[in-house]
C-alpha cells in the first residue's frame, strides 16, 4: 500500500481558529505574562533556582527536553540522507518545523535562565568568544542549528506563493539557497551530533555533583541516542497528528518501520548503559534509595517499548505504535530530567523545586510553541498528505 | 667536584669549601626554578650551571639606603646565607659583610675590578644622591655617584635591589634635600634590573642571579625593568583575602570585628590593588608571612609613586580588578521545597500530560481496531505529550 501512495505536504484544513489554538493561546498569554514578571523582577523573584541548583526546571524542560524533542528532523536525516531510506522523507517537515520551534524556544528560555539577560548580546560577538568552554560550543552549535532548522524550512513556506495576500516568487537568492541546501543538510546532521552529545560533556565536569548512576564518561553517547529517539518519537506522533488531522489513512507500515529502527536504538542504550554500570561494578547501588529507583524507573521506559514493538502485530497497530513513541520520549526525558536535575545534588542540604511562576513559564512556552505550530501548519504546507493511488494492485 | 654524600665547590683559589649536601643543594635549585615560574625539570639545569660554571663574582655596593636589603637576604634559610655567599655566589665586596675592613676592603673592590673585569655582577643597595655633587654619600672619600660610575661600566650586568635603588624610595619623597635618585636614572643607557621592595624577597634577588648564572641572560622584564616572573602580577590577583573582597567583606578599621576575622584590607588603605609583586606568592621569612598576612595593609613598596608617595592610609586606585556591584549573601540561601501552590501547578500539567496522552491513545486503538486510518478522530492540540 505505501508503494502506492503519493505524498505532497499540505496546509491543514478548516479553520486556524478552533478550541484548541484558543486554549493554546490562553495559556500562551498567561505564560507571557510569568515571562515580564521574570524580566522585571529578576531571578531571584521569579525562581526557585539557588547556588547549588542553578539550573533549574527551565533548562531541563526547555532546553534537554525541547531540543530532544525536536531532534526529530537530525534524526531523519540520519536515515534519508545519510542512509538513503528515502522512504520516511515525507516525514521530514514537521519533524523540522518541531525542531525549529524546540531550538528557538530552547535558547529563549536559556536568555531567561541567564541573571543577566542583557549580556545575550555577547553570544554573538567573536571577541567575547572562549574556545575551551564546552557550554559554549553547546551555544555557538544550537544557535547554528537553529538558524540550519530555520532555513531548511524556507523551501516548505516558498511553496506557498501567496502569504496575506503578497505573492512571494523565489528569487535569484532563493535558487541559490536551494542550490546550497545539501551544506545546509549536511550541517543539520553534523550540528546535532556535537551539541546534544556536548550536553553530556557538560555533567562530565560536573564530576561527583551528579550521582555515580548516571555520571559516565559515556555521557555523550548517552544523550546523542536518547536525543534520537527522543525525535523519532515526536516524529511518530506528528505523523498521527497530520493523519488525523486531514482524514488520511495512517501510515501504520513506515512509522512501525522507523518505531523498530528506535527500538533497536534503544536496545543498543540499554546495552551500553548496563555495561558501562557492570564495567564501573554499580549493580548494588542501583537498587538504593530513590536514585535507585529513578534508575529503574528509567530503564523500564526505555525496555516498555522494545517489548512493544517486538511483537510484529502491535509493531503495526497505530495504538501500540503511539504508546511506544510516547514511552521513547518519557524514557529519554527522564533520563535527561535525571542527569540535570533529580540526580543532581551539590550538596546535601541544597534543594530545589520549582517556584509556581518557574512552571507557568514553562506551560506558557509550551502553549506558544502549540500556537506558532498550529499557525505554521495552517499556512504552509508542512503536514504530509498521502494520495493512494490506483497502481497499488501490483501489490 | 662532586663527590657521593658532599658536595663542595672549588673556589677561584681551587681549595675546597664548607659543605652542602647534594639534597639541599637540589632543594635550592628547585626552590629558585619555582620562584622562577620553571618547571621542576629546570632545578638540574640550574645545579649544573652553579657547579660547572663556578660561583658568580658579586660586588655588592651600599648608598644611601638603611641595609634592609642586606638584612632581608641575611635572613634567606634555604640555603643559609653563608652557604650562599660561599658556595653558590662568590661575594667580593660587600660593605656590611666584608671580612677586611678600611684600606683592606677597599683593596678587595680594586682586586675583583681588576680581575673579574667584565664578568662580575654589580648588585646597588640605596638611592644615589646627587646634589652638592654627590656629597651626601661618601665612601674612600669618593662621592658615592662617582663610585658607581666607576664600578658599574665593568660590570657584566647591573642589579638595583630594593625600593631605593630601583626607583629612589624613602630618599627621594619630598622634599628630597639629597636629590636622591634610582640607579637606573644614573646609568642612563645601561639595563639595570630592578628588584624593588622594601626589602625585596631574598628569592627574587637570588632566582635573578642565579637565571643570569644559568641562561647568561638577564630574564624578561617589564616596564620599569622588573623581572616579569616576580612583578607580573598584582599582589591582589592572589592575595590570600581576595574572596573577602570579591564579597564586599572589608576591615574598617584596626582591630574590629572584620580586622580580627581576617577580612579585606583594602579600605584601610592596602595598596594591593594597584602594587605588582609576588609578596602573596613567595612570602618572607620561611613563616609563610607577609604584611597582608599578619593584619596590615600592604603600602605599595615595589610600585613607584605608591610606595611612601601616597598617605599609607588612602584606598588604592583599583587596577584591572574593581569590585562588583553586587554582593552575594554571607549565607548563601539552600533552597525550598516545594510550595503548595507550585506543587499543584506542577501536578496539574503532568496529570493533564498524561491524562491527554491516554486520550488520545485510546482513539488510535479505537481508529486502529476499526479499520486502519478509516476512522477520524478530530484531532488538535497536545503535539507535545509528556
Amino acid at each position: 500500500m505505501q508503494k502506492g501512495a503519493i505524498y505532497s505536504h499540505e496546509p491543514s484544513p478548516g479553520p486556524l481558529w478552533n478550541k484548541a489554538f484558543a486554549a493554546a493561546l490562553l495559556v500562551a498569554s498567561t505564560g507571557a505574562l510569568a515571562i515580564l514578571l521574570r524580566v522585571f523582577f529578576g531571578l531571584g523573584f521569579s525562581t526557585n533556582l539557588n547556588d547549588g541548583h542553578p539550573w533549574g526546571l527551565w533548562i531541563t524542560w526547555d532546553v534537554l527536553v525541547g531540543t530532544g524533542l525536536g531532534c526529530g528532523g537530525f534524526g531523519l536525516a540520519l536515515l534519508v540522507y545519510a542512509l538513503d531510506k528515502r522512504e520516511f522523507s515525507f516525514l521530514m517537515r514537521p519533524a523540522i518545523l518541531t525542531g525549529a520551534l524546540g531550538y528557538s524556544f530552547a535558547g529563549f528560555s536559556v536568555i531567561l535562565d541567564l541573571g543577566r539577560y542583557g549580556n545575550v548580546y555577547h553570544l554573538f560577538m567573536p571577541s567575547h568568544w572562549q574556545f575551551n568552554s564546552v557550554l559554549f560550543e553547546v551555544a555557538l552549535c544550537i544557535m547554528a542549528y537553529t538558524l540550519i532548522l530555520w532555513i531548511e524550512l524556507v523551501p516548505a513556506m516558498l511553496e506557498r506563493r501567496l502569504i496575506l495576500g503578497y505573492r512571494i516568487r523565489p528569487n535569484i537568492l532563493v535558487r541559490w539557497l536551494y542550490r546550497l541546501l545539501f551544506v545546509v543538510l549536511a550541517l543539520g546532521m553534523l550540528l546535532p551530533i556535537m551539541h546534544q552529545s556536548s550536553l553530556g560533556s557538560l555533567l562530565i565536569i560536573a564530576g561527583h555533583k551528579v550521582h555515580p548512576l548516571w555520571q559516565s564518561i559515556l555521557f555523550p553517547a548517552y544523550f546523542l541516542i536518547s536525543a534520537i529517539l527522543m525525535g523519532y518519537g515526536a516524529v511518530v506522533i506528528e505523523c498521527y497528528l497530520a493523519s488525523s488531522l486531514h482524514g488520511t489513512p495512517f501510515e501504520v507500515r513506515t512509522l512501525g518501520r522507523l518505531s523498530g529502527i528506535a527500538a533497536w536504538l534503544s536496545l543498543l542504550y540499554l546495552f551500553v548503559r548496563l555495561e558501562d554500570l557492570t564495567f564501573r561494578g554499580l549493580w548494588a547501588e542501583a537498587l538504593k534509595g530513590w536514585p535507585g529507583m529513578l534508575f529503574v524507573v528509567e530503564n523500564a521506559l526505555y525496555v516498555a517499548p522494545v517489548w512493544i514493538v517486538a511483537n510484529k502485530e502491535r509493531r503495526n497497530n497505530a495504538g501500540w505504535q503511539f504508546v511506544a513513541a510516547i514511552l521513547f520520549i518519557a524514557a529519554s526525558a527522564l533520563y535527561r530530567f535525571n542527569a540535570y536535575w533529580f540526580a543532581y545534588n551539590a550538596h546535601v542540604p541544597w534543594r530545589y523545586f520549582p517556584s509556581f511562576l518557574e512552571i507557568l513559564v514553562v506551560i506558557g512556552l509550551i502553549g506558544m510553541e502549540v500556537v506558532l505550530y498550529l499557525a505554521a501548519i495552517h499556512f504552509f504546507p508542512i503536514l504530509p498528505v498521502s494520495r493512494p493511488v490506483l497502481a497499488s494492485s501490483e501489490k | 667536584m662532586a663527590t657521593a654524600k658532599k658536595f663542595s665547590y672549588n673556589s677561584d683559589s681551587g681549595k675546597p669549601l664548607a659543605d652542602l649536601s647534594r639534597r639541599q643543594f637540589i632543594k635550592f635549585c628547585g626552590c629558585v626554578a619555582a620562584a622562577l615560574g620553571m618547571p621542576a625539570s629546570m632545578a638540574p639545569k640550574i645545579a649544573r650551571a652553579i657547579e660547572q660554571g663556578g660561583r658568580l663574582p658579586v660586588v655588592w655596593l651600599s648608598f644611601q639606603g638603611c641595609t634592609g636589603c642586606t638584612e632581608s637576604l641575611l635572613r634567606s634559610t634555604h640555603p643559609t646565607l653563608e652557604k650562599l655567599l660561599f658556595e653558590l655566589i662568590s661575594l667580593e665586596y660587600h660593605e656590611t659583610l666584608n671580612a677586611g675592613a678600611g684600606v683592606q676592603a677597599e683593596a678587595a673592590l680594586k682586586e675583583t675590578l681588576n680581575r673579574d673585569a667584565g664578568r662580575f655582577v654589580l648588585v646597588a643597595e640605596g638611592a644615589i644622591p646627587v646634589a652638592d655633587k654627590g656629597v651626601y654619600v661618601r665612601i674612600n672619600e669618593q662621592a658615592g655617584v662617582d663610585l658607581l660610575n666607576e664600578v658599574a661600566p665593568k660590570a657584566l650586568a647591573v642589579i638595583a635591589i630594593g625600593s631605593c635603588a630601583s626607583w629612589g624610595g624613602i630618599p627621594s619623597a619630598g622634599p628630597n634635600p639629597t636629590g636622591a635618585q634610582s640607579v637606573g636614572s644614573i646609568l642612563e643607557g645601561r639595563p639595570v634590573v630592578n628588584i624593588p621592595g622594601c626589602p625585596p624577597n631574598p628569592y627574587n634577588f637570588l632566582s635573578t642571579v642565579l637565571y643570569f648564572a644559568t641562561f647568561g641572560k638577564l630574564p624578561e622584564l617589564d616596564a620599569h625593568n622588573r623581572p616579569k616572573f616576580a612583578y607580573g602580577r598584582l599582589i591582589h590577583e592572589n592575595c590570600e583575602r581576595r574572596p573577602h573582597f570579591d564579597a564586599g567583606r572589608f576591615a574598617k578599621a584596626f582591630g574590629d570585628d572584620g580586622h580580627r576575622k581576617g577580612f579585606c584590607l583594602y579600605k584601610l588603605g592596602c595598596k594591593g590593588p594597584e602594587t605588582f609583586a609576588n609578596c602573596q606568592v613567595v612570602k618572607f621569612g620561611d613563616v609563610e608571612a607577609s604584611p597582608i598576612s599578619i593584619g596590615h595593609p600592604c603600602f605599595g613598596c615595589t610600585e613607584s609613586g605608591v610606595g611612601f608617595k601616597k598617605p599609607l592610609f588612602q584606598t588604592a586606585d583599583i587596577q584591572r580588578f574593581t569590585p562588583p556591584a553586587f554582593y552575594p549573601h554571607v549565607l548563601e540561601p539552600r533552597g525550598e521545597g516545594a510550595t503548595p501552590l507550585a506543587a499543584a501547578l506542577g501536578g496539574v500539567a503532568f496529570g493533564g500530560a498524561i491524562g491527554a496522552g491516554y486520550a488520545l491513545t485510546n482513539r488510535l486503538f479505537k481508529a486502529a481496531d476499526g479499520k486502519e486510518g478509516a476512522d477520524k478522530p478530530k484531532g488538535g492540540g497536545a503535539h507535545e505529550d509528556e
